[in-house]
């Protein structure tokens, strides 16, 4: 059944919280599915609306924009929006995925819908001498405490409301130095880029404590910038600069990192983002306390339910998957690989009738 | 001879920036031909790394470092080249398009380019359809090459490639494009020339456009 977010009622979300509940401890027989649209009309009276209110993002407005006008302007989409399956209303501290690159001093801006970096370490620094410094004052992570806050204030436990994209460790790196430089320091000064790492993992979880604690004092559990919902601490680990490096580095690099951070927060995901990251999925793999991938094809390349064999390599492993994917793809990968322990988000457009349908299917099928 | 150009290549291969340098400079007092240092050493040895990268055995650092150490043997050669008045098998024009800041891809096609012996003239990023135009109209390329990493700066290859036709200079560039979302269904569907799937083959891909590989 199709919920408004005036009707998404205590009931129903004890409803939610009981079935991902299940669905983390993999005892749920059915995939989770969920699907957010606008209700009739919407989209046409309101063209500036993102496809979905999850998608809003923050960094379409001026930085200096209240945060209260911002979640007013959020609150409006939401109003007009419908929940259907394992849905629930959510609101994530959209700002860009270098909150915490920014805090650590990287030069930003926001370009084209997108925020871009320049490196703020000079070419001539050597690593050795890079020294990283937190700034509790810094405008973007300053922002996004102030948005969280006045979320858990406005609306309460009638709103998810999810931890910001804070990057991952050799992104944060990148954002910091360069991309180009960090990929040839990974073979020049192995060993500064591996204490970088471990200095941005300690920096790295003390943001996330922060952030997912104040998201979550409304007591209406976590999300983040992934689409999941958790009543334990959950977060979509990335590493986006993986798609270029090796196995061996990824492995030396990264894997450490994803290690600690998962082992701290109990439901953290993976967000495979690209073919250029399949190669390091065996790794992904080994790490129990990952608890399930999320699969990107990326740009230009097949829909998920064209990558059968290897959806069913992360389900082989006992990992959870979630996927974006159309209704027909999700019909695909249930009747082929079945679907339980999958999330599937469904990102065609429908009317609530079509879309409670499609879902009741699924889960049928499941 | 044999043996210091295989050392040259070795060391362009593993990335070893100051063995390059020193042993270009050791071949060239040994007597060798910068042509051969040039086309036995460098160029051969980037062709193999860009084969290692297609092959999954290298990846963006690995060549990114083989670059630079071509690119330390190719600055103790390009004075001689110059004197000597031996010429680059083409000049290309690259840039990232219009409203896309992403360089990495584009910088390691450059090199790449650079490996393979042509003369490469960078626009940088975010490179408007009027800045290709003038950058023709003043260099006079072969080819121009074009890199989009973004669904959303995609578009802005068609819209670069309808400019120089309306300039009318298309006939007189060959225009290859390249880029995470882009493929070779789009590549022909806005009219360009060639597309490469990583820089390795954008360097061959070249070759072959300008006559220099078949």
């Amino acid at each position: 059944m199709s919920t408004t977010w005036s009707t998404f009622d205590e009931r129903r979300w004890t409803t939610l919280f009981e079935t991902w509940e299940a669905w983390w401890n993999h005892s749920l027989d059915r995939p989770v599915v969920i699907y957010e649209g606008y209700l009739p009309g919407y989209r046409e009276t309101h063209p500036q609306a993102p496809p979905q209110p999850s998608r809003f993002f923050l960094g379409d407005f001026p930085l200096d924009t209240p945060p209260e006008q911002l979640l007013q302007k959020f609150e409006e989409h939401l109003q007009a929006a419908f929940f259907v399956g394992d849905a629930f209303p959510r609101f994530w501290i959209n700002l860009g995925p270098g909150v915490l690159a920014a805090a650590l001093g990287a030069q930003f801006e926001f370009f084209e819908g997108s925020l871009w970096f320049q490196p703020s370490v000079s070419e001539e620094t050597p690593l050795s001498e890079v020294r990283l410094e937190f700034n509790p004052d810094q405008v973007l992570w300053r922002k996004a405490l102030q948005i969280a806050h006045q979320a858990v204030e406005r609306w309460g436990s009638r709103v998810a409301i999810g931890v910001t994209d804070l990057g991952g460790n050799l992104d944060i790196l990148a954002s910091l130095i360069g991309p180009q430089r960090l990929a040839m320091e990974l073979i020049d000064h192995p060993l500064e880029v591996e204490r970088l790492c471990a200095e941005i993992r300690s920096f790295w979880l003390q943001a996330y404590r922060d952030l997912a604690q104040l998201c979550a004092s409304n007591h209406r559990g976590y999300t983040c910038w992934g689409p999941l919902y958790s009543s334990r601490p959950h977060y979509m680990l990335q590493s986006d600069f993986s798609y270029m490096i090796s196995p061996a580095h990824f492995r030396r690099f990264v894997v450490p990192d994803l290690i600690r951070c998962s082992q701290e927060i109990p439901n953290a995901f993976y967000h495979l983002d690209g073919k250029g990251q399949i190669r390091h999925l065996d790794e992904l793999l080994k790490i129990e306390s990952i608890r399930g991938i999320q699969w990107i094809p990326g740009a230009g390349e097949a829909p998920p339910q064209e990558w059968l064999p290897l959806l069913q390599r992360i389900r082989e492993a006992n990992k959870l998957c979630q996927v974006y994917v159309s209704s027909e793809g999700a019909l695909r990968i249930t009747r082929e690989l079945g679907g339980k322990g999958f999330a599937f988000v469904l990102d065609d457009e429908m009317s609530p009738e079509q879309a409670e349908t499609i879902v009741k299917t699924l889960y049928e099928a499941g | 001879m044999e043996n210091i150009l295989k050392q040259i290549y070795e060391s362009v291969v593993n990335g070893d920036a100051s063995s390059v340098e020193e042993l270009v400079q050791q071949a060239l007092k040994a007597g060798i031909a910068p042509e051969a240092i040039l086309n036995e050493g460098l160029i051969a040895a980037m062709q193999r790394v860009g084969k290692l990268f297609e092959e999954g055995e290298f990846f963006v650092p690995e060549m990114l470092v083989a670059a630079r150490a071509m690119q330390a043997g190719l600055n103790v050669l390009r004075p001689i080249l110059s004197e000597k008045d031996i010429q680059p098998i083409g000049k290309i024009v690259i840039g990232t398009v219009k409203g896309d800041l992403h360089d990495i891809g584009k910088n390691l096609v450059a090199m790449m380019l650079e490996g393979a012996g042509f003369q490469v003239i960078d626009l940088g990023i975010d490179v408007p359809p009027q800045k290709f135009i003038e950058a023709i109209q003043e260099h006079q390329p072969q080819i121009v090459a074009m890199s989009a990493l973004l669904t959303t700066t995609i578009g802005n290859m068609r819209l670069t490639i309808d400019e120089i036709t309306k300039a009318g200079l298309r006939e007189r560039v060959k225009v290859m494009v390249g880029g995470a979302p882009v493929t070779e269904g789009y590549a022909r569907q806005i009219g360009a020339d060639g597309y490469a799937p990583d820089a390795g083959r954008a360097a061959t891909l070249a070759r072959q456009l300008v006559g220099a590989e078949p």
